[in-house]
């Protein structure tokens, strides 16, 4: 398991392990927090060989394009290394957001993490 | 009985974006739109100061925002006045889910959600018209 420190106060909890990042979020992601969440999560895709990237937003209730535009730039710097982004525990607010910008297809959307092992 | 107008004086700070949301959903929902259209405008309010602060004003944090809200017979009118660059946005741009660009998709959204929207240039910057109807 990489260690990852120093990490904004909308992840609880970060793991990765093998291949597999995992991010599990919280609270309201706008342009004012979106720039700490994209030093997170790049930040994570340097370290290792990861190629699954798992974001689990149960406790996020809103999220704005800059929030998008993050997972937008994960996954371009996934699919170089042929790997994929995983949006698990949307609610129908965000989910929302992803079918107007047209996005909903490029991401993996599963129901929960465990569903990610199963995908 | 009328929603008196709402008005907010804002600055380009980015920890703004949220209370100016949080206030046009709350005088949406006190107009009378349903749960849906009220988020609808939440986010539009959002992602249209969000641009005017990344693009009118270039990430500066402390320049002025101004935001007008009123109902004008079964639709919200929502002006924001910037003192940035007036520079128009590109309004034919759309989102290519191919190209996977992280940038531009506030503005789909508007065009997505509203039911008008207007850039109007000023000599000093620029006034966005944004209305909404009930449905």
């Amino acid at each position: 398991m990489a260690e990852l420190q120093h990490l904004s106060t909308h992840v609880t909890y970060a793991d990765i392990t093998g291949d597999t990042a995992i991010f599990r979020l919280k609270d309201e992601i706008d342009l004012h927090t979106s720039p700490d969440l994209r030093t997170d999560i790049l930040g994570a895709l340097t370290k290792g060989e990861v190629k699954k990237l798992v974001l689990n937003l149960e406790k996020v209730p809103y999220v704005d394009s800059s929030a998008i535009a993050v997972m937008v730039e994960a996954l371009q710097k996934l699919r170089k290394a042929g790997g994929k982004v995983y949006l698990t525990n949307l609610s129908p607010r965000v989910k929302g957001l992803l079918e107007i910008a047209r996005l909903d297809s490029i991401f993996s959307v599963v129901a929960n993490e465990a569903d990610v092992a199963a995908s | 009985m009328t929603t008196p107008a709402l008005r907010m004086d804002l600055t380009s700070n980015p920890a703004e974006i949220a209370s100016a949301r949080k206030s046009i959903e709350a005088f949406a929902g006190a107009a009378g739109f349903d749960e849906r259209a009220t988020a609808d405008i939440g986010l539009c309010v959002n992602e249209a100061i969000a641009n005017i602060i990344r693009h009118a004003y270039g990430s500066a944090k402390d320049k002025p925002i101004e935001m007008h809200a009123d109902m004008v017979a079964d639709a919200m009118m929502i002006t924001l006045r910037d003192w940035g660059n007036g520079r128009m946005p590109d309004l034919n741009k759309s989102v290519d889910p191919n190209t996977l660009c992280p940038g531009g998709l506030g503005l789909p959204c508007l065009k997505a959600l509203l039911d008008g929207l207007k850039f109007e240039p000023q000599s000093d910057g620029m006034l966005l018209r944004m209305t909404k109807r009930k449905r």
